[in-house]
């Protein structure tokens, strides 16, 4: 019996702890903006999602593995651009809000290049729209979760939600 | 045969008296178990019902928040938890049913918490957490669904990270590595089998040896497809320790366990390990191109396995279609190899004078070698 409650419990107290420190993770994190280009395949164990790459100028531009990039305001304070893209370890320390990832080529990516969307919006989101940006939460460590994905102005399930009811009215 | 039919030829044969036999039917009907039947069908069920449900949640229920998702997840999987405690001391179709349950509940939560925090996925992170926290559970399991999804989520997770290489270089470790692996579990299969669950083990032995024929079978195929490019020479490294290192455990495990699981198997794997492993000396498949005899081999090897495994459970048909693949590949391997139809001939009836030969050695004294293995064993 003592055998089966600590098999029961663990898996229970691992999940349990993961999705707290992710939360956790998103709660402390700064949020940045950032402009998004991208497509779309399907995962049977997460759904239908977005694929995308973040627009960071010359983050690659080392092609290092192992890549930081540190962010600011753009003028207008809405989106985040890249100041500064190099080794983790070369990184000023006026450098408050950066991007932990690596490159492989050009492309750099930081585990943040997906965004699950509602099956039933997927039809309307076969490819990246334009002018798409997603909003991430980066811990003071740079790793960063995203939190949401805008087309424009309108979140991605607004926009989805306007396109299938104009298709349904054609 | 099933038991009865066991009987019935016994007590033709007079090795039994009627009073013998009642004993016996006796005492196996006396002996709690379940049908197999049940078993399967009850299994297919959860399974069917638990895939049902990751693709509700893949659907993404976007009329429900994050959080009340992740508390009705936490909530059910408690619940569900407490009823395997409940029953987990009364053994049963119910108990493994609920243990399977909870096992795919896990894995659901994974894609849950993924899917919620948009977490990115290389295939095989997840695969590997689902099987690193339900093993403990897994090892509780007196069904054989779990233990084989288990080794099925491995060479699944394997795969995946085999494949997931950069460069040449980066395939080449990959997958030295992951050859190792099965005969390191085969290792710990044997030699340590009787620290763990019967079921467990078994799945475990079962599914590391189905991957070593399976590789050697791929291997062996394309060696064969590519045996006529230009030889080049590939950098190994010292990733073939990792193999050979594994080769050494099965071995080491085989000759120094303490159960005996069925004899003729044993000895096909102990006999399907130390080919391979002689097959996978780095010369040999250091240069690409010269692959004809060499990727025969590989394939004879695998195939030999699988009738080894079929003489062993008794399935002649298998028995015989292994031995069909066998003979076709040996004669198309002596046509390439040799070209001309005479060369090929002679080569053949000298060959099948040799496996004639065998036939007959094996017929007249499998019954002497049999004792000898018993005696020793």
């Amino acid at each position: 019996m003592k055998r089966v409650l600590i098999a029961v419990t663990l898996p229970i107290l691992v999940l349990l702890g993961w999705a707290a420190s992710l939360e956790f993770n998103q709660a402390i994190g700064a949020e940045v903006r950032l402009r998004v280009q991208g497509y779309d395949p399907r995962d049977l164990l997460a759904g239908h999602y977005i694929r995308y790459a973040l627009k960071l100028d010359n983050a690659c531009a080392d092609h290092r593995s192992e890549t930081c990039v540190c962010l600011e305001p753009e003028e207008g304070g809405v989106y985040h651009h890249s100041t500064w893209a190099g080794s983790c370890s070369e990184r000023a320390s006026s450098c408050k809000i950066f991007l932990r990832g690596s490159c492989a080529g050009w492309q750099f990516t930081a585990g943040v290049e997906r965004f699950s969307i509602p099956e039933a919006l997927a039809p309307v989101l076969q490819t990246v729209p334009g002018d798409s940006s997603v909003v991430l939460s980066i811990t003071p460590a740079g790793s960063a979760q995203v939190v949401r994905f805008y087309v424009g102005e309108e979140t991605v399930e607004q926009y989805a939600a306007r396109k299938l009811a104009e298709r349904r009215s054609e | 045969m099933t038991l009865q039919g066991r009987i019935e030829r016994w007590l033709e044969a007079k090795v039994i008296d009627r009073e013998t036999a009642d004993r016996i039917l006796r005492f196996e009907d006396e002996q709690p178990s379940a049908s197999w039947v049940l078993y399967g069908i009850s299994g297919l069920g959860v399974v069917v019902m638990l895939t049902g449900l990751i693709s509700i949640i893949a659907a993404n229920w976007d009329d429900i928040s994050s959080t009340t998702k992740l508390v009705g997840y936490f909530f059910s999987l408690t619940v569900l938890g407490w009823l395997v405690v409940r029953r987990s001391g009364i053994p049963g179709v119910v108990r493994e049913c609920l243990i399977t349950a909870f096992g795919l509940y896990v894995l659901a939560g994974i894609g849950l918490v993924g899917q919620i925090y948009n977490l990115e996925s290389d295939g095989y992170s997840a695969i590997f957490f689902w099987l690193t926290i339900i093993l403990p559970i897994a090892l509780l399991a007196e069904n054989r669904l779990l233990s084989n999804l288990w080794f099925l989520g491995l060479a699944l997770a394997l795969s995946i990270w085999t494949f997931d290489f950069r460069g040449i270089d980066g395939f080449i470790d990959r997958t030295f590595i992951s050859l190792g692996i099965p005969y390191f579990i085969l290792g710990v299969g044997y030699g340590l089998g009787h620290l763990f669950p019967e079921k467990f083990a078994r799945a475990g032995r079962l599914w590391s040896y189905a991957a070593i024929l399976l590789f050697f079978a791929a291997i062996g195929n394309i060696a064969w497809a590519t045996g006529n490019l230009h030889a080049h020479r590939i950098d190994l490294g010292s990733w073939p320790l990792v193999s050979w290192t594994g080769v050494a455990c099965a071995l080491l495990g085989v000759a120094l366990r303490k159960i005996q699981p069925s004899k003729i198997l044993t000895y096909a794997v102990c006999t399907t390990v130390a080919s391979s492993a002689l097959l996978i000396l780095p010369p040999l498949i250091g240069e690409i191109g010269k692959h004809e005899i060499f990727g025969c081999a590989l394939f004879i090897v695998a195939w030999s396995g699988a009738a080894a495994v079929a003489a062993a459970i008794h399935r002649r048909r298998l028995f015989d279609f292994s031995a069909m693949v066998i003979g076709i590949r040996f004669i198309v391997v002596y046509f390439e190899v040799f070209g001309s139809l005479a060369a090929t001939g002679i080569g053949l009836i000298l060959s099948g004078g040799v496996i004639l030969g065998i036939a007959y050695m094996w017929h007249r004294y499998r019954g002497t070698v049999a004792r000898a293995i018993q005696e020793r064993v």
